[in-house]
């Protein structure tokens, strides 16, 4: 094969050595400790943790250092060396196999790992004070987006305040959840410019401190609160010969909470209640409940800031598409100016800084026509020529032992996209710029 | 035409040069020829993403399937084209049909590719070309099959145009739709 892409040896270092190799020196090139988490959590650190904070840390560091040849193919050929404490615990085939293999399965590359012995000092173990144990019952990876939030406020609701425990990054001010336990992960990549953009690694890091925290706490589950579209709609269309979009994937956390499972010597649980509804069904669900308040501050938006216009969205990438098309769903107004680029306007208008208004620029309108297309194909799946032949894959890599039920629940699935998209589409202004590109797609 | 319309994107040349080949009504008149490149494309995607270790799995499955499970497939699968190919062997009987199955999703990648990157610069004819590109992906599928289990490379095309050959489109609507 020769359209692999290359890659040297990344060795993750805890000093910086003089010779010219690739190497990443935690504590300067990669700044995440699940020390954190156990000072946080007032637990028992332990070096394992510490070892499974290091590995996805210096995953995530080499996916975004190296950059795809996308026009020569999607694969890159990764190699790895991280020194962890518990070296028997990682050197195992089947620890191997299993990283490897959930690696691969979210990115698309081809992983090779090398542990060898961590040489410094190993992580001071903390008194057991503050949280209780077993009084939380819920870990949830918190990312400021719709989904988590809906998943933090549905789980407050059934198992009350003290048994949900949130897991960020950054150090930001929690402006939705204040009163709730939240724990704030500081991440930083630093050293050299980080130029590979889809940074498919991202879910390992937050599912693995969830899961840290989760083991520390003994909460009953990791809850992922991403909805169906999300989660498996981009895996089923993807573009050119890019690898499916997995992060939410359940094929994957079952991986991932398989590898975790070996490393840890327990099982890691991990729950999806909201996989099999759309969001809108998920925003419909807390509206019933009475749960919504705050849902505005949310934010869904993937692009950069300055391609937000001041706004808290874009308005026109995949995230905020979908956004729109749910609280469409849900009856839920979005409040004015939330978005950059308005999907009910006559025209793709944005208002810069100082007020002037100008049309969308051909990168902003690729962006927009992508998302538009997903959400499109994802609504003709069910009676396209190959939507039968792609709800069987699917299910079958969801779990093939209950491939009927799962086939029914991913039809079912569909068709209730189906309705939202199209309603959502007879909203549109005749003359619209979004109508207009569903036009011709 | 736009010739650096695909400049940058995720298409390998010799997808670019279809889906350049699908915007042009004279050659979208010949769909002979945009099968022709659509199996130098598939063709050569495979070579780059096949490894001999996963077809000598394929043959070995095709030899004795009951002998050479699904899970020995998949665990030898590692690029894109090879999970899709391992992906299909339940619900295919044949290599042929597995691996073109998989070409044929390669195929409506690169169309509808081709079709955001078109309707994003509002080209006029967008649906037409990329639905020439992804008709000509199914109707070759096969045949690229054949050439990439049987190891043979894809066959020559000649660009040059003879004198006697009419370029005006065949008829209104654009052929090979």
């Amino acid at each position: 094969m020769n359209n692999l892409t290359p890659a040297r040896l990344l060795r993750v270092a805890e000093n910086a050595p003089c010779n010219a190799e690739q190497v990443a020196v935690l504590g300067r090139d990669i700044r995440t400790s699940s020390e954190t988490i156990a000072r946080h959590c007032v637990m028992r650190h332990e070096p394992i943790y510490e070892d499974l904070a290091t590995l996805v840390e210096s995953m995530a560091y080499l996916d975004r250092l190296v950059p795809r040849r996308r026009a020569a193919g999607w694969a890159r050929q990764l190699s790895i060396q991280v020194p962890v404490y518990e070296h028997g615990q990682f050197q195992r085939t089947v620890a191997i196999r299993a990283l490897a293999d959930a690696a691969w399965f979210l990115t698309g590359d081809l992983w090779s790992f090398e542990f060898v012995a961590r040489k410094g000092p190993t992580p001071c173990r903390q008194g057991n004070l503050a949280l209780p144990h077993g009084a939380i019952r819920h870990v949830i990876p918190f990312s400021d987006g719709l989904d988590s939030f809906a998943q933090v406020q549905l789980s407050v609701r059934e198992y009350g305040r003290d048994a949900v425990m949130l897991v960020r990054s950054g150090l930001g001010r929690d402006r939705l959840f204040p009163k709730l336990s939240s724990l704030r992960v500081p991440r930083k990549f630093s050293g050299v410019r980080m130029r590979e953009v889809s940074y498919r690694t991202r879910p390992l890091v937050f599912y693995t401190l969830a899961a840290i925290a989760a083991a520390l706490t003994q909460a009953e589950a990791v809850v992922i609160g991403e909805n169906g579209q999300g989660a498996i709609g981009p895996a089923c269309l993807p573009f050119a010969d890019e690898w499916g979009l997995r992060s939410a994937h359940p094929a994957f956390v079952r991986r991932w909470a398989n590898f975790l499972g070996i490393i840890l010597g327990k099982p890691v649980r991990f729950e999806q209640p909201q996989l099999w509804k759309t969001k809108g069904e998920v925003l419909s669900n807390l509206r019933a409940e009475d749960l919504t308040t705050g849902w505005e501050q949310t934010n869904s938006c993937s692009t950069r800031p300055k391609n937000r216009y001041g706004c808290r969205g874009c308005g026109i990438c995949g995230g905020c598409l979908l956004r729109t098309v749910s609280a469409h769903a849900a009856g839920l107004a979005l409040p004015v100016g939330n978005n950059a680029f308005d999907l009910y306007a006559r025209e793709d208008m944005v208002l810069s800084r100082h007020g002037e208004g100008r049309r969308m620029t051909r990168g902003e309108r690729d962006v927009a026509v992508r998302a538009i297309a997903t959400m499109v194909e994802f609504a003709r799946l069910p009676d396209s020529s190959h939507g039968d032949a792609t709800v069987d894959l699917e299910a079958r890599l969801i779990d093939a032992s209950n491939f009927g039920v799962v086939q029914s629940k991913l039809r079912r699935l569909l068709r209730q996209h189906r309705s939202e998209w199209d309603s959502f589409v007879c909203a549109l202004p005749n003359r619209s710029w979004v109508r207009d590109i569903v036009g011709q797609l | 035409m736009r010739d650096d319309r695909y400049r940058g994107t995720s298409l390998p040349r010799p997808v670019r040069k279809l889906c350049r080949m699908a915007e042009r009504e004279a050659d979208r008149a010949h769909p002979d020829r945009l099968r022709q490149q659509a199996v130098a494309a598939l063709v050569s995607d495979a070579g780059g993403e096949i490894s001999p270790e996963f077809r000598r799995r394929l043959r070995e499955h095709d030899a004795a399937p009951s002998l050479f499970s699904a899970n020995d497939l998949a665990t030898a699968a590692r690029t894109g084209l090879e999970a899709e190919i391992a992906r299909n062997i339940n619900a295919r009987h044949g290599i042929d049909s597995m691996v073109c199955e998989a070409l044929r999703r390669r195929g409506e990648g690169y169309a509808r590719e081709q079709k955001c990157r078109l309707v994003a610069d509002r080209h006029p004819n967008a649906s037409i070309a990329s639905e020439s590109v992804k008709k000509a992906f199914d109707d070759c599928a096969l045949v690229a099959a054949t050439l990439i289990l049987d190891g043979r490379p894809a066959p020559r095309i000649s660009d040059r145009v003879l004198v006697s050959e009419n370029l005006l489109p065949q008829s209104r609507s654009g052929a090979g739709l």
